[in-house]
């Protein structure tokens, strides 16, 4: 499957200038959004309001944000000190991971959400009917309602553009080169090789999340100092990845994201027992009672015998 | 506390109240297919008078869904192949993996058994002569069939809600279970009820004896549910309980726990703790109904405002 296209998302040199996410909102044509007070309550829970905690002001990714640069500000090992001596500030360019075992795309119910050609999963817009079951089903939290339309919303890896041989618009304006696009293959070498790079400048942290390409290390600053780190394959792996300096906690990612259709034969095993055991004891009820009536039509006749 | 990384599927009320419905119906089927089993002579005037009662339930349930998705034609795209979707084969639109495109399709087959007792009942209640009817109406096959999907449409969205990645929902297997319970509760509180109108003393003390045996494994089942998230290594049961505050918490203890299970729990021993008034059968069907729409709700909102908080 040398054709699946993919990103490579190299958090070690990105800068958060939110470059990737103007140019996504540009090719998609999606309004820009104004942040919201944060006393709108409505607005926080739909991450339209001004965080009030980061310079970030956009928060999650969401119907209308389908690339969002996460700024995580470490403010030293205590954020309620005042010692500011030693801060660091971790940036991740964070959008739909593409999954090989894509959980929105194995609960919906309609055929909306697809495999494309390329690898990525797509949505007809025009078969989605608002269901909403694939956003509780991704356990990243990407896929979002959109109120205005009715549907759901995220990133399609730019299908347009790769249709006609182009790359990804975010890609094209990254300008560290810390969002790359290509067939995955080909980013996993590049991966792997820049991993290998970084642990050999003393940078021992790195690690790739989305494959396991078998690296490991440490991390090497901030509240997780010391902690070991290695690779993990997520989900069967992420079509689009990441390079990652610090626990995948730490970017809001799941360390063991899990696919919604584990619990599928095993809740509807237990449904089973549980109609069966309901059926048993209602039938019981009734016949129960016809047994009732037998013993006092029983008694009755001996009385009067 | 879970750290969950998803986001909220935001279902609103009418999901709420359509998949209530549902499983109302479905319980109800339920108990008529219990008295087709094992029911008597003296129990079909309540038999055929439940009849009439899932069938509008079940035209009513679409409606409120249909609501939900805002566009009548969207309904559809849950069970006939949209031509937008090309890479899905053949004319009608099955995705084995998503409980909600079983429990659609569950749906569509219960509506058809449930018109099915509607006409029996028309037929019993001398307004419509179909005789033709009744052989099908009363074939013990077709029944059990009948039965079977009744029990898919009353607990299919708890699997739909755990074949998710949602905080609680689905850190748990009983989900299907709980929800099966409590809607097969609800068929019973109904018949309950239209014991208690009709004044039909013989089918009641078999009611009364199945909703007491109902709400005890409804109850055996929530302790099991609140067990196996206390034994979750991420603290799923202090979410819940975190959760249930507000309108949310009421309904869950007071409805749920308070109404669903305890009031029939109590009221319907067969060695009474409280005495029962005649007459009162119908009142605890009432307080029973309302405990399950609280536990719908319960369930749906608990979740959902984990997440959101
Ligand atoms: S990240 Fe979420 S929305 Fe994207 S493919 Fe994976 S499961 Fe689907
Ligand atoms: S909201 Fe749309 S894409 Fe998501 S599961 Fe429902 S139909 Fe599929």
């Amino acid at each position: 499957m040398s054709d699946l296209r993919g990103m490579f998302v190299d958090t070690s040199i990105c800068t958060g200038c939110k470059a990737c996410q103007v140019a996504c909102k540009e090719w998609n044509e999606m309004a820009p959004g104004v942040p919201l007070p944060m006393e709108d309550e409505a607005a926080v829970r739909e991450h339209r309001a001004f965080t009030g905690n980061s310079y970030d002001n956009t928060s999650h990714l969401s119907a209308t944000n389908w690339r969002h640069v996460k700024f995580i500000e470490q403010i030293g090992p205590d954020p309620s000190s005042s010692d500011r001596s030693d801060p660091r500030w971790l940036m991740m360019s964070d959008s739909c991971k593409h999954c090989v075992q894509a959980g929105c795309l194995e609960v919906c119910p309609t055929g909306a959400l697809y495999r494309t050609e390329f690898g990525s999963v797509d949505i007809h817009q025009d078969v989605c009917i608002g269901c909403r079951y694939c956003v509780g089903a991704c356990p990243f939290g990407v896929i979002a309602f959109n109120k205005r339309t009715g549907r759901v919303n995220k990133c399609i890896l730019c299908q347009d553009r790769l249709e006609i041989g182009m790359g990804t618009a975010c890609a094209k304006a990254c300008p560290t080169s810390s969002l790359v696009f290509g067939t995955v293959s080909e980013l996993q070498s590049m991966a792997s090789d820049r991993v290998k790079l970084l642990h050999s400048r003393g940078q021992t942290d790195a690690y790739i999340y989305g494959w396991d390409l078998g690296n490991s290390g440490k991390i090497t600053a901030g509240p997780n100092k010391g902690t070991a780190v290695k690779d993990v394959e997520v989900v069967g792996g992420l079509n689009v990845f990441y390079l990652l300096l610090d626990k995948p906690e730490v970017y809001g990612l799941p360390a063991h994201a899990s696919l919604p259709q584990r619990n599928f034969v095993p809740s509807a095993g237990v449904a089973l027992i549980s109609a069966a055991v309901l059926g048993v004891t209602g039938l019981a009820a009734f016949r129960r009672r016809r047994m009732d009536e037998n013993a006092t039509a029983g008694t009755e006749a001996t009385n009067a015998n | 506390m879970p750290i969950k990384y998803v986001l909220p599927p935001e279902w609103e009320w009418p999901i709420t109240i359509a998949l209530f419905l549902a499983g109302l119906a479905a319980g109800t089927y339920s108990v008529m297919g219990l008295i087709h089993f094992a029911g008597d002579k003296r129990d079909e005037p309540v038999l055929y008078r439940l009849g009439f009662i899932p069938m509008p339930i079940m035209i009513v349930v679409p409606l409120l869904l249909i609501y939900d998705l805002g566009q009548q034609g969207r309904f559809l795209n849950l069970l006939i192949k949209s031509p937008g979707a090309p890479e899905r084969g053949g004319p009608l639109m099955f995705n084995a993996n998503s409980p909600m495109n079983w429990g659609s399709w569950a749906m569509v087959i219960f509506a058809g058994f449930a018109a099915l007792a509607f006409a029996d009942s028309l037929h019993q209640s001398g307004r419509i002569r179909l005789g033709w009817l009744v052989p099908i109406a009363h074939s013990k096959i077709l029944l059990a069939i009948g039965e079977f999907f009744a029990m898919v449409v009353s607990g299919y969205s708890g699997v739909l809600i755990a074949v998710t990645n949602q905080g609680v929902w689905s850190d748990t297997w009983l989900m299907g279970g709980l929800f099966i319970c409590f809607s097969e509760l609800s068929g019973m509180a109904v018949a309950a009820i239209v014991c208690d109108r009709m004044g039909a003393v013989h089918t009641a003390a078999a009611v009364r004896r199945a909703l007491f045996t109902f709400a005890a494994i409804s109850a055996v089942f929530l302790v099991l549910f609140l067990g196996g998230l206390a034994t979750q290594q991420d603290g799923s049961l202090a979410a819940l309980i975190a959760s249930l505050h507000e309108l949310v918490g009421v309904a869950f203890w007071v409805g749920a726990v308070g109404l669903a299970l305890l009031v029939p729990l109590v009221m319907l021993a067969p060695r009474p703790i409280v005495r029962v008034p005649n007459g009162s059968l119908a009142l605890i069907g009432v307080l029973v109904l309302v405990g399950v729409l609280a536990f719908r709700y319960a369930m749906f909102f608990s979740a959902i405002s984990f997440v959101q908080s």
